[in-house]
């Protein structure tokens, strides 16, 4: 399975990036256009929402920030849909923060769909389940009806108690946004008014409390709200047959009250993820592939096989496994199983899955944890 | 010690896996935490989702699935897929529904509800499922048939419920079938090249559904808690409908572009192929530009190994890149793809590498 090492690529590519790095050459980009989800509307409804997140879990320490990824799509659909992150205890949040990365956005004719930091700031009306006259501020990253990717500030007032239509009451466009280019992004809920503000990574201009960059005052008569929900927002919004839109986004470093905002629970169970993950694979395509352990106590161990289709390949592999412990500053010891040079569009075939199960003997019974990915050829 | 524990390898039981796809953290994160994955890979679709904990931090229960719905559901009497589970995990009890991935709809109804296409009332229900077993994490293979009682189907009487007796591992590729003979009343269902089961339905006036529900789904129905976990993905390919081919998710009807190594963690040092591969159904592709942290290294892609994909397209590898030189230990990389086809169409792909120590 060992093959000669190959270090000329990625040489010049690591000089390359340097270079470029140094001199700095960002190219603006608009985003990508009218390209639909994958599946074909011709066999299914309306679809495609997806949200993924990091395949990672551990035990996050107290100022463990991890990025996540959230995205939304759609086609042929009616109105607004979409995921959202609600923060717990809404009513006590004052100031959201995040990094925000647009990676994948598109929308037909007018259609739009964002990724957005959101919360209610103020209510003209509504009561306790009544969403009606509730305004909700929000920061982030859409593509318009014109096709522009843009950054932008909004705030809507709810026109129904579901808050199922929305109205706008202000909308500023911040800037351009370019795919690839992260933003850092600032909502601030105060007693009269929303501050929003945004900035390149690396150059916001010192305490939040004072440097926003635009404040938007909450209309007359716009008071305490009735219900409170704060968040992260992935939501697209299409017109019926023919109509699409998605948006996938980065999301890092999520603040609540300046305070980081954990993305993971701190008692995740024994886990594994695989690296490099699901995807295509071209035939001659080459890989270290590496299956990371967290959470396991090694003195535990009591087995495990390496699966490649279900069949255990073990005993070929655990000649050339490069097995350690890593001790990661955040998560502690990581179990670390590096298969070096798999031919992967060779050894896996069309499709095929690889994992690792190891097997726990722990004080409440045997446990196996399980790191995997799914390899295919393109169609 | 780890090396002792490694070369003592031996194989034993097969009790509740832990892998992928982790929750957010109920305590930071409340109602609509999530996970849902439906994507198509590499001429496969695969359908998941995950979630800890019920609704509003574990307070009541919480149905969380992900699911494709077939255009025209009223029209369909047969629908079979192949299914392949690559995760499945379950912590806690008194779930309403384990994890499953499953083939379900509405088949008839009998004549006590209204006909109005709002109204499930009366509406029966036939599902084929792969399903993980509360308590022992299990995967088995199961099917049931039930009727809704009032309009939202909030109420339900079971008229069966039962599993196959073959052994499911996580894998291996099934074959599952439902299907409905409307004419006799009689609902079929298969598990690979097993025997087929059969169920004749007690009601004698039968009419077609007015609740248009056909799907292919991935789903966990969590319990009133906060600590209850669910997980499903699955393969799903090769499927008909009505006994005849309805997709196999190889088309290439809109342009895409993707990167291998995808996005994901690792640890280490690690060095490896990258692969672009931009799929067009056959479109010419005109220009590729190619990000790295938001910067443009397009003239890098001169540089790759080129080639064409299969059913069109192009391909771009670069051997043996050192992505744990690119990726600084604790810290995450972006890159992103922008391919533009003949016909001015755009498909961006991207990746974000992770690197703990």
């Amino acid at each position: 399975m060992r093959v000669h090492r190959r270090d000329q690529g990625w040489r010049s590519l690591l000089w390359t990036l340097a270079f470029v790095l140094l001199v700095g050459t960002g190219i603006p980009v608009r985003a990508a256009e009218t390209i639909p989800p994958g599946f074909d509307r011709d066999l299914y409804l309306q679809g495609a929402q997806k949200v993924r997140v990091f395949r990672r879990s551990s035990i996050p320490p107290v100022g463990r920030r991890e990025p996540f990824i959230m995205g939304t799509a759609a086609f042929d659909g009616t109105g607004r849909e979409g995921h959202s992150l609600n923060l717990t205890n809404p009513q006590t949040i004052t100031a959201l923060e995040a990094v925000v990365t647009p990676l994948a956005f598109s929308a037909s004719s007018g259609a739009t769909a964002g990724v957005r930091l959101f919360g209610i700031a103020c209510a003209t009306g509504g009561g306790s389940g009544d969403f009606t006259g509730h305004h909700i501020a929000s920061i982030g990253i859409e593509i318009g009806a014109n096709g522009a990717l843009e950054e932008t500030f909004q705030l809507d007032r709810c026109v129904d108690p579901g808050c199922t239509q929305r109205q706008s009451v202000a909308r500023r466009v911040v800037g351009p946004a370019q795919l690839f280019q992260p933003r850092e992004i600032e909502l601030g809920f105060e007693a009269n008014q929303v501050r929003f503000g945004s900035y390149a990574p690396g150059t916001r201009p010192g305490a939040r409390q004072t440097d926003g960059t635009a404040v938007e005052p909450h209309p007359p008569g716009c008071g305490p709200p009735a219900n409170h929900q704060k968040g992260i927002d992935a939501s697209n919004e299409t017109a019926g047959p023919g109509t699409s839109a998605s948006a996938e986004a980065l999301v890092s470093d999520p603040k609540v009250n300046d305070q980081p905002a954990a993305v993971t629970p701190a008692d995740a169970p024994p886990s594994g993820t695989t690296f490099p993950t699901t995807g295509s694979v071209a035939p001659e395509q080459i890989t270290d592939l590496k299956f990371l352990f967290f959470d396991v106590d090694p003195a535990l161990i009591a087995g495990a096989r390496l699966l490649l289709r279900n069949q255990d390949v073990l005993p070929t592999a655990l000649p050339i496994a490069r097995i350690e412990v890593i001790t990661d500053p955040l998560f502690g010891p990581i179990l670390c199983v590096t298969l070096p040079d798999v031919p992967l569009g060779v050894s896996i075939g069309p499709e095929s899955e690889l994992a690792v199960e190891i097997e726990l003997q722990t004080p409440a019974g045997p446990l196996v944890v399980t790191s995997f990915e799914f390899f295919a050829s393109p169609p | 010690m780890v090396a002792a524990g490694w070369l003592g390898w031996l194989l034993v039981g097969a009790p509740p896996p832990a892998v992928g796809l982790e929750p957010l953290d109920p305590a930071t994160w409340n109602t609509a935490t999530r996970i849902r994955v439906l994507d198509e890979v590499s001429g496969t679709a695969v359908l998941g989702v995950a979630r800890l904990g019920g609704a509003n931090n574990g307070t009541a229960p919480l149905d969380a699935n992900s699911r494709l719905d077939f255009v025209n559901p009223t029209t369909i009497s047969s629908v079979e897929a192949t299914f392949r589970i690559l995760d499945a995990a379950l912590i806690g009890s008194n779930f309403p529904a384990a994890p499953a991935a499953r083939i379900d709809g509405y088949f008839y109804r009998d004549p006590s509800g209204t006909g109005s296409p709002t109204d499930q009332m009366g509406h029966v229900q036939g599902s084929i499922r792969l399903a993980i077993e509360e308590g022992t994490g299990a995967l088995f293979a199961a099917y049931f048939v039930q009727k809704c009682l009032n309009a939202l189907c909030s109420q339900v009487a079971t008229l069966l419920n039962q599993r196959f007796p073959q052994a499911i591992n996580r894998f291996e590729t099934h074959r599952l079938r439902v299907a409905f003979d409307f004419t006799t009343g009689t609902f079929t269902f298969q598990l690979d090249q097993n025997a087929a089961v059969t169920f004749v339905v007690p009601d004698t006036v039968r009419l077609p559904p007015s609740f248009g529900l056909m799907r292919l789904q991935a789903r966990a129905v969590l319990p009133a808690s906060p600590t209850a976990f669910g997980r499903i993905v699955a393969r799903v390919d090769d499927l008909r409908v009505n006994n005849a081919p309805y997709d196999s998710f190889s088309a290439r009807r809109v342009p895409r572009t993707s990167i291998t190594p995808g996005t994901g963690t690792f640890a280490g040092q690690i060095e490896g192929d990258v692969l672009i591969l931009i799929e067009t159904g056959g479109e010419s592709v005109t220009d590729v530009r190619l990000f790295f942290e938001g910067q443009d290294f397009s003239n890098l892609l001169a540089g790759a190994i080129q080639g064409t994909s299969a059913g069109g397209g192009r391909t771009f590898r670069f051997p043996g890149v050192g992505l744990s030189s690119l990726v600084p230990p604790g810290q995450f990389r972006t890159v992103g793809v922008i391919a533009t086809t003949a016909s001015g169409r755009r498909a961006s792909g991207y990746a974000v590498w992770h690197r703990l120590q």
